[in-house]
């Protein structure tokens, strides 16, 4: 498969933008390397950056099998699935409209395993067909099928690796550049508003850039260490990213300073318009990097949205104003 | 929070098999599956509705709770 435009839009998170900019694959039965009627059917979504994955790997390791491409309305499996975007029904669909059970002489399909959450393999069975649930990483279907469809307790375990952090990091940045370039006009027109809104005037305009260049720095660093955090809370991870950033800012404004006593103390004793501007963007990445990591639970996710806006209220009753500061 | 009826598990392993977090184990001396680390669960629901005999719920919790289990011998 050739890398079009769309794996590209794909990779820059069209889908994150309005799921209806979600990138779709035809739906079908699709076959490989000379594959017959008793070639074993592997099922996936129709995100495009899903059937390009899955398309890549057979090739890579040369499986003789078909790939039934359902419809999952263009998104993952992993969120269709627990989003509903995908169920059995549009498994039985597909195969209905495939003509499956005429196409192959046997009745067993290969599930995602990370459509385990919406996908009956006991209403499958009640319509004829046995289901299993493959690897959770494509890599390994290969193995798995060798294995006469079994996989080895690590092959069930969903591995958030560098690569696909550097490439989810990739979509939620941009999401998030093009979010700040639509709030930014917002913000200007609410400063007409006067009062302490004025405050807003000149601040998004003059440092739209400064901005997202923090965005940037902030979320690749996130990515970067996402392992080594000691909680898969967005929230907290936002929070002692920012705290370190914060540090770092401070130690180069102090150094630039050359060290004078009263810079000293004025740069830590004030959390000012650079600092709250930095744990601010420091929180607001760090929320949208948990909500698109394999290992954050809904609770959790629920747990954060509440303490963001307390945080948010409580800064605001303190008398600072995100992001400006002290008014 | 995990809720699991230990006594129901037929010991088919299929919540091993579906776990994206490595939650679940097997005792193969008493053919049950075992909660081996319920702090990495994320409510993903797949092992309760893989369980084909329904001996697990997830409940989403606001507060993290520890897993109940029912039916567990001492
Ligand atoms: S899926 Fe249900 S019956 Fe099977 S091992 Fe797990 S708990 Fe037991
Ligand atoms: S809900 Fe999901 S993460 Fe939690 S134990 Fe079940 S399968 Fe594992």
């Amino acid at each position: 498969m050739k890398k079009g435009w769309k794996y590209y839009a794909c990779l820059l998170g069209s889908h994150l933008m309005w799921p209806v900019l979600a990138i779709k694959s035809d739906q079908g039965l699709i076959s490989f390397n000379g594959a017959d009627s008793d070639s074993p059917v592997l099922v996936t979504t129709d995100y495009y950056m899903t059937v390009y994955r899955v398309t890549q790997a057979i090739e890579d390791q040369n499986l003789r099998c078909h790939l039934l491409v359902v419809d999952g309305r263009g998104i993952n499996v992993w969120c269709g699935s627990r989003g509903g975007s995908v169920d059995t029904d549009s498994v039985l669909a597909a195969i209905s409209s495939t003509d499956l059970e005429h196409r192959v002489s046997h009745r067993n399909l290969i599930l995602p395993q990370l459509a385990a959450s919406s996908v009956s393999k006991v209403v499958l069975s009640d319509n004829g067909w046995n289901a299993v649930f493959g690897p959770v990483e494509i890599e390994n279907v290969g193995e798995f099928l060798e294995n006469e469809n079994k996989k080895s307790p690590e092959q069930s375990i969903a591995i958030f690796s560098i690569h696909r952090r550097m490439e989810y990091n990739l979509a939620h940045l941009t999401f998030e550049t093009i979010m700040f370039l639509m709030i930014t006009p917002i913000f200007w027109v609410l400063s007409f508003m006067g009062g302490p809104l004025l405050s807003w005037h000149s601040y998004w305009m003059t440092n739209l850039l400064l901005l997202l260049i923090g965005v940037w720095i902030l979320g690749t660093f996130m990515a970067l260490v996402d392992p080594l955090m000691p909680t898969s809370s967005g929230y907290v991870r936002g929070a002692i990213t920012g705290v370190l950033a914060l540090a770092v800012w401070k130690m180069v404004l102090l150094v630039f300073s050359f060290f004078s006593v009263a810079t000293v103390v004025y740069e830590w004793a004030w959390l000012d318009a650079s600092g709250l501007t930095i744990l601010g963007l420091s929180l607001f990445v760090g929320f949208n990097w948990g909500g698109s990591t394999p290992q954050l639970g809904e609770g959790q996710m629920i747990r954060d949205i509440i303490a963001g806006i307390a945080s948010l209220v409580v800064l605001f009753a303190l008398g600072f104003y995100f992001p400006t500061g002290l008014f | 929070m995990i809720i699991y009826d230990y006594d129901a598990c037929s010991g088919c392993q299929e919540c091993l098999n579906v776990c994206p977090r490595g939650v679940w184990g097997f005792s193969k001396s008493k053919n049950k599956a075992e909660i081996l680390n319920s702090k990495k669960c994320i409510d993903c629901t797949s092992c309760e509705f893989q369980c084909p005999v329904r001996a697990i719920r997830i409940e989403k919790t606001l507060i993290p709770k520890s897993p109940q289990i029912l039916g567990q011998p001492d």
